[in-house]
């Protein structure tokens, strides 16, 4: 049946359509488009580190993690017609740095944004990935893979434009991974591998751009990141020492050099600390008799990063010295000292050393061994002794001060 | 030690009459709170930054053994302190008299030893730090140096200290057994010492200070002190107590 009502909001809603696109294109048309990032709007998926460094740093675990930030853009009207692209490295929003045979920067995010309050998330691994050519997201509109983003000696050339949608980058030919000497895990991905010996913060920057069919930028906003994925050398001297379930431990450098980004000292031991680390090890306990050595560490090798069950104690920044803790006395423990830093990093450990915990005689112990009987805590009241003296002594002097008071 | 309490007793009380008999009018120097009859700013307290060596008593409270020197060593430690005196009343021809509060710091530390081979010591560091807190009556003897012109002041204080005391051993809180190496100790407190007034060596500097500071007088002193922090002769209490000497800076205002 014929429906006035029906054929006039049809009409209506035809017209209203029309409408938002002629006007879209003619802001278009007139330069509204731009990309902005709402003032809070970069979060870090690992809150755990929300107040303990920056959001703007980037470490080693992030990358290993695959922590990942999410950030709030504001796009200008007429965003739907263009894609988002974001990509990293240096003045990204020159088109030749993006497309082409002298590309540098890589694309580690895109697509069509669905809102003018667009979400977007990058991972770290992607942020990295093209300097240290690894793993790239590539790109569809010519993008060849990464050469090494602001690390002087890391990245290299390009060896696969990257023409379909997930590119190869290019091989690292300034050394990343352990060929360069920096010992990470052996299965640790590409991406998160420092590409030179260098231990400073790095820069990174994002360039979110929306960009037409002919990869040009018609807006764009930029976030500056540092990176930082390894921590300084270690000591090359650890000295152990006994303690009672404690292993003291000294260590010195032969030519420290300052790095100002030194934030501590974290110990590893093998076996893992704890009882739980003797079953770990299969070690067993023969009550009497002290080890006179350690066997090899198969766990804890010069220049690794062992496990995070290994941790066995830190140290401030200052320190030269400090203990490995939680031990088993009359077990022989390899001990090493890495460093820490401040974007939270955890170095490479030094050569191991053999420290046997015993049981030590302190001098609390040697007091009441003495016959002493005092201790207990500060809150501990003898009956034997006599605290209202005290209290009289103080009563007496309020006494003098109230009758000052009067005489005045 | 009722000995004690009776001296203590008389002697405040004693001085609390004197103090009733100044309040009557006879303070040639003018009332407290204002300015008295030399020129100076209204003296109201005095404080001091104390230093000396402290050996507390601690192997004399053990039935056996020498615990402390076997740990530390004989070597004399050292303690840090500041102490605040309130000059609450001024005895004619005489002095000051008035309560005093004290802190001090002081901390022993060394080796562990091996406890299979007592010789032997180990790499585990065990401290034992110290930290006096006392409350004291002191008798400042100001005439010499107000009246006859002699820069010297000698004093005595009288009074209870308690002391609280940690120990560790490798940077954690100590323990034997279950009983943990925490405690606080009390006992009485006393002292007798001689000031030099410094005024007198640059009068015109002593008299800027008292108008632009308020610094009536100022001194360096030097005290013998003792004290008996075992609870009144508790076994009980770790005698952290020390008979030593002290040496330090003090300021009247």
């Amino acid at each position: 049946m014929f429906n006035l009502r029906s054929v006039f909001a049809s009409w209506a809603i035809l017209a209203l359509f029309l409408g938002s696109a002629g006007r879209a294109q003619a802001q278009a048309a007139s330069g509204n488009i731009s990309v902005t990032i709402a003032s809070t709007g970069v979060i870090r998926d690992h809150q755990q580190r929300a107040g303990t460094i920056p959001v703007t740093q980037i470490n080693y675990n992030d990358c290993l993690s695959e922590d990942f930030i999410t950030f709030t853009l504001n796009l200008g009207v007429g965003y739907n017609n263009y894609a988002l692209e974001v990509w990293a490295g240096d003045s990204c929003d020159t088109k030749t740095n993006r497309v082409g045979g002298t590309a540098t920067c890589w694309k580690v995010a895109g697509g069509q944004p669905n809102n003018i309050v667009y979400s977007q998330k990058v991972t770290v691994r992607d942020m990295l990935s093209g300097r240290t050519g690894g793993s790239n997201l590539g790109s569809d509109t010519g993008g060849t893979g990464g050469t090494g983003g602001t690390d002087a000696s890391g990245g290299g050339t390009a060896t696969t434009a990257g023409t379909d949608s997930i590119g190869s980058a290019g091989t690292d030919s300034g050394g990343g991974g352990a060929s360069n000497g920096s010992n990470v895990p052996a299965d640790a991905p590409s991406a998160c591998i420092p590409t030179s010996a260098a231990v400073a913060p790095q820069a990174l920057t994002l360039f979110f751009l929306l960009v037409d069919g002919g990869s040009n930028s018609v807006g764009q906003a930029s976030w500056k990141a540092t990176y930082k994925l390894t921590s300084s050398a270690p000591p090359v001297k650890v000295t152990p020492g006994t303690g009672e379930n404690i292993a003291p431990i000294s260590w010195t450098y032969d030519n420290n050099t300052a790095d100002q980004y030194v934030n501590g000292y974290q110990f590893y031991c093998d076996p893992a600390p704890g009882p739980a680390g003797l079953v770990d090890a299969g070690v067993v306990v023969e009550p009497g008799i002290v080890p006179t050595n350690c066997q090899e560490s198969t766990v804890l090798k010069a220049g690794t990063r062992p496990a995070d069950k290994y941790k066995c104690g830190t140290a401030d920044k200052t320190a030269t010295r400090g203990n490995a803790i939680n031990l088993v006395n009359n077990v022989p423990y390899n001990v090493a000292v890495a460093t820490t830093d401040t974007y939270l990093n955890t170095g490479n450990i030094s050569p191991p050393a053999c420290a046997i915990p015993q049981p030590v005689t302190g001098f609390f112990e040697a007091y009441r061994d003495a016959g002493g009987e005092g201790g207990g805590g500060f809150c501990s009241f003898s009956r034997h002794g006599r605290p209202a003296l005290l209290l009289g002594v103080l009563g007496l002097g309020l006494c003098l001060v109230l009758r000052r008071r009067r005489a005045t | 030690m009722k000995r004690f309490v009776l001296v203590l007793t008389l002697g405040l009380l004693g001085l609390l009459h004197a103090s009733s008999a100044q309040a009557q009018g006879v303070d040639e120097f003018g009332a407290y709170g204002r300015t008295g009859s030399h020129g100076e700013s209204s003296q109201n307290g005095l404080v001091e930054a104390r230093f000396g060596a402290y050996n507390p008593r601690v192997d004399k409270s053990v039935p056996n053994g020498t615990p402390y020197a076997d740990t530390f060593g004989n070597s004399s430690r050292y303690m840090f302190g500041l102490e605040g005196d309130w000059q609450v009343l001024r005895i004619p021809h005489l002095g000051t008299f008035g309560p005093g509060f004290g802190w001090g710091y002081t901390r022993a530390s060394g080796y562990a030893r091996l406890t299979s081979d007592m010789n032997k010591r180990s790499d585990e560091q065990t401290t034992l730090s110290i930290m006096p807190i006392y409350v004291v009556g002191v008798l400042r003897v100001d005439v010499l140096s107000r009246e006859i012109g002699i820069p010297l002041v000698p004093y005595a204080k009288l009074g209870m200290g308690s002391a609280l005391w940690w120990s560790s051993d490798g940077g954690q809180t100590a323990y034997a057994g279950n009983v943990k190496g925490t405690g606080i100790s009390y006992g009485p407190q006393y002292a007798l010492g001689g000031m030099f007034l410094l005024d007198i060596l640059d009068q015109q500097t002593a008299r800027d200070a008292d108008v632009s500071l308020g610094i009536n007088n100022s001194y360096i002193f030097g005290e013998w002190y003792g004290s008996e922090l075992d609870a009144f002769g508790s076994s009980k209490r770790l005698n952290v107590g020390a008979n030593t000497w002290v040496v330090g800076l003090a300021i009247e205002f």
